[in-house]
């Protein structure tokens, strides 16, 4: 064996151990086992859900995050100690069938991580400000947004999504409900790729944009609230009945296209359906727009 | 309105207990469409031979008896030591306690012993109030679509008891979740005129923190145009407490601007 051939061997085995540190140290894995729930809790950073099919959780950390001056020195007030550490800025916890998924210190908040889900479970996330009460008077002050505004997407995940954020910019791809999504700053976009019958999808911001692509030919019954955003539909509204101040003031058919509610228009609620309507789906803003988009079959 | 929504209110409407502007809806639908048509018949028919059945009561005493039991574990669960998971547990026991009273009840019905009807039909109504109320009271142990559900499925009774309203009352105070929040307060909306209602919706907009939920109460609230409900308002506005986005728009609803 020449001494070149030596060098090569040597060289390749170096990057393939490199590699696969790196690899392992960039990621965490937990068996799902009997679990059927993931939490997880008060993650700054972009944020990726998706959906694996495999039968464990796998959480990959993406980019190391840059930490906002106001959010440096804060102390959490949560309690840690019992928790497993990973590798990756992140502490998990199991708990009955929830596996529950936290940053473990001021850094890992910021990072931007992606988490593998395994088929059929369930999905929470929420922001709070419980471990931060240094933050309480800017949050108050109407500032906060400025310091937590990161993406967060779900793609493909089958099971529940239950989503609390304070200023997020939320996208769902590839999901059938249902959704519970609450957004304080921020829009949500929703692709459905078909919709849950039994249980109804709730999604709400105060003064993002609210986009809902549903296939043309879903059945949904679905509510309206804004305060003073415009509603506008791709989708014929049938047994449409408008509401303000929670008394009915009219009904009808609202043509796809047309304007629904405008700030000079008294009504604040319609309850529509598209199609022969079915599953529920409530869409709230109070003055960002909300458009319920026809996707492409 | 489609097939759906008529099929789900047509009962209330067979015993009038739907608004007129539904009433109005529901007859404009059965006039076009022949399916519901027949099914109103069929359902006409039934609820005729129901009232003609004739009906037992319970055995002297177990009204009572019943009663003192919601009463026994309506002190029980309202102590503090008990944690959710044994309230609600003390709530399954209630229920499989009720279900097992009517049960019987109706056992002595086929046994044709001389009962009397205006009992059992109030121990139904009991029952169906009972159960609303358990699916109020264990909606922790729920997913927040399933809450969201069941607060529709709650809010479609025509007129709704005061214990329902109260644990929907409860599930607005303290849900962890906005837009479970928002359900029930919409919920409420039409006893807001109830003053223990009114009073403890006030009494929330110094504490709820959501902004999207504090303009809901803030909007309820001016839309009452009472003194006591624009006093409230004018309270928050001033101790500084409503994020400045939330200000804005209380002060146009207080002034009448979008109202």
């Amino acid at each position: 064996m020449t001494l070149n051939k030596m060098k090569k061997i040597i060289f390749t085995s170096l990057i393939v151990i490199s590699i696969t540190t790196l690899s392992t140290a960039q990621r965490y894995e937990h068996d799902a086992g009997s679990l059927n729930k993931l939490e997880v809790y008060n993650m700054y950073g972009n944020l990726e859900f998706k959906h694996s099919g495999l039968p464990k959780i796998e959480i990959e950390l993406l980019r190391k995050g840059t930490i906002p001056k106001e959010f440096v020195g804060l102390e959490f007030t949560d309690e840690r100690k019992e928790n497993t550490y990973s590798n990756i800025g992140i502490n998990v916890k199991v708990k009955g069938r929830t596996i529950t998924v936290r940053p473990t210190g001021i850094q890992s908040k910021f990072n931007d991580y992606r988490i593998w889900v395994p088929q059929g479970f369930a999905v929470f996330y929420e922001g709070t400000f419980e471990e931060y009460p240094a933050l309480r008077p800017l949050w108050e002050k109407g500032g906060i947004q400025n310091y937590i505004e990161h993406k967060m997407s779900f793609e493909g995940i089958q099971g529940e999504i239950e989503q609390n954020c304070y200023s997020c910019m939320l996208t769902f791809r590839n999901i059938s409900g249902p959704i519970t999504a609450n957004v304080l700053y921020g829009n949500i976009e929703a692709h459905f790729k078909n919709y849950n019958k039994d249980l109804p999808s709730s999604l709400k911001t105060f003064s993002g944009k609210l986009n809902v692509y549903l296939p043309g030919q879903i059945n949904c019954t679905v509510r309206f609230k804004s305060f003073s955003g415009m509603v506008n539909s791709e989708f014929d509204l049938t047994n449409a009945t408008f509401y303000y101040q929670g008394m009915p003031v009219g009904d009808g058919t609202i043509k796809k296209g047309q304007p629904i509610i405008k700030p000079s228009i008294k009504v604040d609620e319609i309850r529509a359906s598209i199609n022969d309507g079915g599953g529920h789906l409530e869409l709230r803003t109070v003055s960002g727009s909300v458009n319920l988009i026809k996707q492409n079959d | 309105m489609n097939c759906k929504i008529i099929n789900d209110i047509l009962l209330d409407y067979i015993d009038g207990s739907l608004s007129d502007f539904k009433s109005e809806e529901v007859k404009k639908h059965i006039k076009v469409c022949e399916e519901c048509s027949l099914k109103l018949k069929q359902f006409q028919q039934i609820n005729h031979e129901l009232q003609n059945i004739e009906t037992i009561t319970a055995p002297l005493g177990m009204s009572q008896e019943f009663a003192k039991y919601i009463a026994e574990e309506k002190s029980n669960s309202s102590r503090s030591i008990i944690s959710p998971a044994s309230k609600n547990t003390v709530w399954r026991v209630a229920a499989s306690v009720l279900l097992f009273v009517i049960g019987s009840v109706f056992g002595m019905n086929i046994q044709n012993l001389n009962m009397d009807t205006s009992k059992v039909s109030e121990l139904e109504k009991k029952l169906e109030t009972v159960k609303q109320q358990i699916a109020l009271i264990t909606l922790q142990e729920h997913s927040a679509s399933e809450k969201i559900k069941v607060i529709h499925s709650t809010s479609q009774n025509s007129v709704m008891k005061k214990e329902l309203i109260f644990a929907l009352l409860e599930v607005f105070q303290s849900d962890n979740n906005v837009n479970v929040r928002l359900a029930a307060l919409d919920a409420l909306r039409p006893y807001f005129y109830d003053s223990q209602v009114k009073t403890s919706l006030i009494q929330s907009l110094l504490e709820q923190e959501d902004p999207y939920v504090q303009i809901g109460l803030i909007q309820l609230l001016a839309s009452m145009k009472s003194y006591e409900s624009n006093q409230a308002i004018q309270e928050v506005l001033q101790n500084g407490k409503l994020r400045p986005e939330v200000a804005v728009i209380a002060r146009q609803l207080i002034e009448k601007r979008i109202l």
